[in-house]
């Protein structure tokens, strides 16, 4: 057992621990905000130190550390630094809860963390429910209870029974195998890959995660749960829980594409999940009125191009899913951060609430601007990048179906994207509608994301050659 | 009993768990329905352990995380349900429809 190979989990664990202590003492929202960013900060050099290690943390084959965990880990580290300085006044949680939300949010990101190292079954569930329990706790911590019970209890409900579904099919994966780790699984592909049961328990194993994913059939609590929960939580629920989900599914596909032909199966049932998330998310999304939901069917929509990558199952699918799945972090991360700043004090935000937002603040609707170019896919954005090299991948497996499905959703997807740009740059603001300002934690995680967006879309060789190490040691 | 009988009870468990959990109006019953299917799974787990796994030890420790886990998940979900029956007297997921457009 190696402790250095565990740092970001255990900085951030103890970062976890100062977190729960500190409201305790007696320390105000403020200063226990201070110590969330300090810890964030921790966990991110930490994460960001630990990049060239490779190893196991713990027993043999229950726990890896490589260039793909490591690298996921950074992701999720700054993830959760970007969300937490956004999230210095969030007025739509209860005023005693201010001091709570980084800690869960924190411990959700372990979860994460621990999600994407873990290679064996007990171990994945445990990492799994770790991400999952902190973020209904901190949904429910919505200022109005009915409100947030409302929106927890329907999160948590599909959310219990996705993971319910994985660890069903956990079950057969150990009957099968005769083993939880993942090495013995790939070890008997041969004898396995012709027990259709076998492939029945990898399709339920992935519920849980195209659950986190909110990709079909798991999508149901999309859209009521990003309207009405807290802005800052569905942030972090929006951006950084993708990457950790994506990932996940890169490893259980790295996991069973040995089989070849034989993974036909899966690959068509992920296929199908793709076309019907992007065609569901984007044609559900053309008639919405509230922007925080809204955002969540084009978020299933994306779910669905992410999708793509995966069921590519070739280095290249997987590594372009890796890399759409970072961009669209940072994407969806800067949309929210403004929507949670011009809606501040509501519970909704409606498309009309953005009215000449250009007027009201430029830079905010630039930031606006850009993390709309990118989900629509319009260079010089990662959107835009992120999407060619998706399809390339479903091009080389000569999948040109999906391809021209994908691209007609993109172009449904561009009607209810321009109308928000239209209320933002042709809407004049209401009268009595107040300058919105900045404040500098806020802008500098806006900042920071922005340029994510921008320069993963400009240079994306730097990113994509690091998501291509990680995918090139998950398959050995 | 053989195997087979023992994951055909799963099976059975499994399906009843999901149609409670779809079904159901009532959010206990809905909770009871997601820890069936847990159990179906934690069923599984124990049968494959007593038939066909030679290492007898790892399918008991998975049951034992699943039951505590299935606690933790318990204790979480029943307390947001009890806020939510102070908002509005009722746990009846038909009448909590303040989001339903």
């Amino acid at each position: 057992m190696e402790l250095s190979l565990f740092a970001p989990e255990l900085i951030a664990l103890l970062g976890g621990l100062v977190l729960f202590a500190a409201p305790i003492l007696g320390a105000g929202s403020a200063t226990t905000w201070r110590l969330a960013v300090l810890a964030g900060s921790a966990t991110f050099a930490g994460a960001v130190w630990s990049l060239p290690l490779s190893g196991e943390a713990f027993s043999p084959g229950i726990y890896y550390v490589d260039a793909f965990s490591q690298g996921v880990k950074v992701v999720v580290s700054l993830g959760y630094l970007l969300v937490v300085l956004g999230a210095r006044e969030p007025v739509t949680l209860k005023a005693h809860a201010w001091s709570e939300l980084p800690l869960f949010v924190l411990l959700a990101s372990v979860g994460m963390m621990m999600m994407v190292s873990a290679t064996e079954l007990l171990t994945l569930y445990i990492a799994m429910e770790l991400a999952a329990y902190p973020v209904y706790i901190a949904i429910a911590l919505h200022r109005n209870p009915a409100i947030g019970g409302e929106s927890s209890t329907k999160y948590m409900v599909q959310g219990m029974m996705a993971s319910a579904v994985s660890l069903y099919g956990m079950s057969f994966l150990y009957g099968l195998a005769g083993s939880t780790y993942f090495e013995a699984i790939t070890g008997q592909m041969g004898a396995l890959s012709s027990t259709p049961l076998f492939w029945f328990g990898i399709i339920l194993l992935l519920a849980g995660f195209l659950f986190k994913l909110a990709a079909l059939p798991f999508h149901f609590w999309a859209p009521d749960t990003y309207e009405v929960s807290p802005h800052e939580v569905i942030t972090f629920v929006a951006s950084v829980s993708k990457v950790a989900a994506i990932a996940v599914l890169c490893r259980i596909m790295s996991l069973v594409m040995p089989a070849g032909m034989d993974a036909c199966s899966v690959q068509n049932v992920l296929m199908w999940f793709a076309v019907g998330a992007m065609t569901l998310g984007n044609l559900a999304a053309l008639r919405q009125s509230d922007l925080k939901r809204l955002l969540g069917y084009s978020a299933v929509a994306h779910a669905g191009y992410a999708l793509i990558g995966v069921q590519a199952m070739s280095a290249n699918g997987l590594t372009s899913a890796l890399f759409y799945a970072v961009g669209y972090a940072a994407m969806s991360l800067i949309c929210f951060l403004v929507v949670a700043t011009v809606g501040r004090d509501q519970d909704r935000v409606s498309v009309e609430a953005m009215s000449g937002l250009w007027q009201r603040s430029p830079s905010m609707a630039l930031v606006f601007l850009v993390g709309l170019l990118g989900l629509i896919g319009l260079p010089p954005t990662v959107g835009f990048i992120g999407k060619w090299f998706l399809f390339s991948a479903a091009i080389e497996q000569g999948q040109f179906v999906l391809v021209l499905v994908a691209a007609i959703n993109a172009t449904i997807a561009l009607y209810y994207y321009l109308l928000v740009l239209r209320q933002i740059y042709l809407v004049d603001a209401p009268t009595d509608a107040a300058p919105l300002r900045w404040t500098p934690a806020l802008a500098l995680s806006a900042g920071v994301g922005s340029i994510v967006v921008v320069a993963m879309g400009v240079v994306p060789s730097p990113i994509w050659d690091q998501a291509a190490a990680a995918v090139a040691t998950l398959l050995h | 009993m053989t195997l087979e009988m023992y994951l055909l009870l799963s099976a059975v468990l499994f399906s009843l768990g999901l149609f409670a959990a779809l079904s159901q109006r009532n959010l206990i019953a809905v909770l009871i329905g997601v820890e069936l299917m847990m159990n179906a799974a934690s069923l599984n787990f124990m049968a494959f352990n007593r038939f066909s796994v030679t290492d007898p030890a790892t399918g008991q420790v998975f049951v034992l995380i699943i039951i505590g886990l299935a606690a933790a998940e318990v204790a979480i979900f029943l307390s947001i349900i009890l806020n939510l029956y102070r908002q509005r007297h009722t746990i009846d997921a038909e009448s909590i429809t303040e989001l339903r457009r």
